[in-house]
């Protein structure tokens, strides 16, 4: 399988015929592979750019949310008194994957503009933006976690095995961030508005989602539609096993994996079918 | 026979062009509501087919917005044709704009992985190829340093070191060997040529018909998409000025191409050489003039002699056979202008010497030239002195593996081969040789950004200057004289000038 994989992209690289090419997604993935070290590349020169002159550097990737979080803590837990148990862990929790998803889509469009003079010029898998943008978010996302472990131990919270369940919860986070960038890639290459309404519908987002305040103030007729937000669903498997050691029931579980399949499968589809364009219009 | 390396099919490319701009998601859902939205459709390639064999030089001439731009695209996979197939057999190599992608916080090593990264390369391969691009760019201990801290010949320097890092199967350049200094220009221009002796093609995308003419065997010309003209490089761009010249009795002139001529205060006087069929000489009796070479000289093999008397009263610095667009002296004198009395330091002849192509990518040391120091300057040093009539003499004696010499007085004072490498199967010196352009020489005809071209030709084909020293018996010689047969023209007319002052 692996030799058979070699070996066709050892064929791509060499050989190629505008007239006989597999399917733009499966094109498109095969790039991908092939240029996997730019993905790499692109993702280190993220990190490493984003606070290249600053003097505590990568430390502020971790330092970020925790400031974000003891200004909240200050603001909810003494303003508005909301009486979650361990709330700066909540919303601390809550913000890591927000920014999670949020980074990764806008950014993701913000690559892929800053990306067009390059298509203009050379051949690279168009995805590859998107898909550094994921990347660059995982990174920070790992970072993150250290911060958040300990304060978590430093506040008294237990950890249990359940704390694997976020692995998967994170991947499939991924697949829902991923999907929704490339379509907003392939949206914003054709609208430029599309940035700046992003910002408005994300900010729209994220207070419908419960980041920063806790479930039990949503009225429960609401609930149920509530509940239907992926980013609710996606944030519940993040957080509950941190916060009560457990990892969430199957209705969640098969819900989030709907989503992230479906919003994968239709961004990829969309993107690759219209790549071909993007170089006439950036 | 192998396969073509590129080979087009019928290629079409489309770009769709809103007929109104639309740009924003409301105007666009409402016109689409409406059915409103209107495309022009922009053909930027129609129908083009040819092929590359391996190791070719192939030009790509036309004027801007001709297709050429899209042409190099397609080859880079950076556009999928319309229509038509195209198939590349091996790895494509863009040289478009240098430096593209470099990000200026980075430091130059990072950079340079960045950049090989979206060249396609993983990261073992680049890590390999480090010291290599570090060396051939000269950055030196700036690799660690910041790129913006970098001046811009370094960075098209890194960007070029880069960019050929790995031998590719095909090569594209798009106007970019503008960069750096001569010395530089001359590295790039090395790696290039031996590129294409392990068997790169490279596709040359040029403005200065006199770079495709130097470079590329076969040419195409373009113009508005369609391929007008494909094969022998000289007789696509005598096409091309032939057809892009703009017509005088038609009204449309005005939308084609301008050629401005060269300003009037650089023609010179003409006249006709007088020719001697059974010597194979012509005798330029006239200075300051421009007499039409192609009857006279071959740029094969030939020889120029004439007679020279230095003057210590007379302007020092002269030139003596010379081709007045840009001085590309056959025969010429400096001064040392070390010393105040400024004494004749050197005299030289000099082959080729079209001083746009040659110094902008060779470098100057790369004429073939022969260059002698008098008394006392430098070795070796050739006696001779002030009022006296002197013989000099310039043979060459053909392509591709010959040898100029430089005789004075009879005495062969200096020889020289030429070099061939920089020789596209020898066109290139053929047509650069001995300061003589072929009949057909359509060089220097530059088109600008504006769509206008400039008529940078000669209006010469071969001129006699004297630059201020006394000049007798200019003659041109189709043959490559012997020592002998010199020995014997510098006795008779000596004879004949003796004669001539008594």
């Amino acid at each position: 399988m692996i030799s058979r994989l070699q070996k066709t992209l050892q064929e791509r690289s060499v050989y190629y015929d505008s007239a006989n090419r597999s399917h733009p997604v499966i094109d498109e993935i095969l790039s991908l592979i092939e240029y996997r070290d730019l993905v790499v590349q692109l993702v280190e020169r993220s990190i490493k750019t984003r606070y290249k002159r600053s003097v505590l550097g990568v430390a502020w990737t971790m330092l970020n949310p925790f400031l974000t979080m003891i200004v909240l803590t200050l603001v909810f837990s003494q303003v508005f008194r909301f009486s979650t148990e361990n709330y700066p862990i909540y919303v601390l929790s809550g913000i890591m994957a927000w920014s999670f998803f949020s980074d990764t889509t806008t950014s993701a469009m913000g690559e892929m503009l800053w990306g067009g003079g390059l298509l203009n010029r050379i051949y690279v898998p168009k995805a590859v933006f998107a898909v550094a943008a994921l990347g660059t978010s995982t990174v920070n996302l790992v970072l993150s976690l250290i911060p958040l472990f300990v304060i978590a131990l430093f506040l008294g919270v237990s950890l249990h095995l359940a704390l694997l369940g976020m692995i998967p919860a994170v991947l499939i986070m991924g697949m829902f961030s991923l999907g929704v960038a490339l379509l907003l890639s392939t949206a914003v290459v054709y609208f430029a508005d599309v940035l700046p309404v992003y910002g408005v519908i994300l900010t729209m987002w994220m207070y419908l989602t419960p980041i920063i305040y806790p479930l039990d103030i949503i009225p429960p007729s609401f609930l149920p539609l509530f509940k239907l937000n992926p980013m609710y669903l996606m944030l519940e498997l993040f957080r509950q096993p941190l916060m009560h050691g457990v990892i969430p029931g199957w209705d969640i579980w098969g819900l989030a994996i709907v989503y992230a399949v479906a919003s994968l499968l239709a961004g990829s589809v969309i993107f690759a079918s219209r790549s071909n364009d993007y170089v006439y219009r950036i | 026979m192998t396969p073509p390396v590129v080979t087009f099919e019928n290629v079409a490319v489309r770009y769709r062009v809103p007929r109104e701009s639309v740009s924003g998601i409301k105007e666009y859902a409402i016109r689409w509501a409406q059915r409103k939205l209107a495309y022009e459709d922009f053909w930027a390639l129609k129908d083009v087919s040819f092929a590359i064999q391996r190791g070719e030089i192939f030009g790509v001439i036309g004027r801007n917005g001709s297709g050429k731009s899209t042409l190099l695209k397609v080859v880079a996979r950076v556009l999928t044709p319309t229509r038509g197939r195209v198939v590349l057999r091996g790895k494509v190599a863009p040289l478009l704009e240098l430096g593209a992608g470099f990000h200026p916080e980075l430091t130059g090593r990072e950079n340079v992985f960045l950049n090989s990264a979206l060249l396609g390369r993983t990261k073992s391969e680049v890590r390999e190829l480090l010291p290599e691009i570090a060396s051939f760019a000269e950055i030196g201990e700036f690799m660690d340093a910041p790129l913006r801290t970098y001046s811009t010949g370094m960075v098209a320097r890194l960007g070029f070191a880069v960019a050929t890092a790995v031998r590719p199967e095909i090569l594209l350049v798009d106007e970019v060997l503008s960069v750096g200094d001569a010395p530089f220009q001359q590295k790039c221009l090395d790696r290039m040529y031996s590129f294409q002796e392990q068997g790169t093609t490279i596709i040359m995308v040029s403005h200065s018909m006199a770079t495709i003419d130097s470079f590329c065997s076969r040419a195409m010309w373009l113009s508005k998409g369609e391929l007008l003209a494909l094969g022998n490089t000289q007789e696509v761009i005598r096409q091309y000025i032939e057809m892009e010249k703009p017509k005088e009795a038609e009204p449309a002139a005005a939308s084609a191409v301008e050629i401005s001529p060269p300003p009037a205060e650089k023609r010179i006087a003409t006249a006709e050489p007088v020719i001697d069929l059974e010597k194979q000489r012509a005798a330029l009796p006239r200075v300051h003039c421009i007499y039409p070479a192609d009857p006279i000289i071959s740029v094969r093999h030939g020889t120029v002699s004439l007679w020279l008397r230095f003057d210590p009263q007379k302007p020092p610095h002269t030139a003596i056979l010379f081709h007045s667009d840009d001085s590309r002296y056959v025969i010429y004198t400096t001064v040392d202008e070390s010393v105040p009395v400024r004494p004749l330091r050197s005299l030289t002849a000099r082959a080729g010497g079209n001083r746009r192509v040659m110094e902008t990518y060779f470098g100057r040391s790369r004429f073939p030239e022969v260059e002698v120091y008098f008394d006392g300057q430098q070795q070796p040093g050739v006696p001779l002195s002030y009022g006296e009539w002197h013989m000099i003499t310039m043979t060459w004696e053909g392509f591709p593996d010959g040898v100029m010499r430089l005789y004075i007085n009879a005495e062969q004072v200096g020889e020289t081969a030429y070099d061939r490498r920089y020789d596209n199967n020898y066109r290139l010196a053929e047509s650069l040789a001995v300061g003589v352009r072929p009949p057909q020489w359509v060089g220097e005809l530059v088109q600008k950004d504006d769509g206008t071209v400039e008529d940078l030709r000669p209006q010469a084909t071969l001129s006699v200057l004297d630059g201020g020293q006394e000049l007798k018996n200019v003659c041109v010689y189709r043959q490559c004289l012997s020592p002998d047969e010199i020995k014997e023209l510098y006795e008779s007319e000596r004879a004949a000038l003796l004669a001539e002052i008594a």
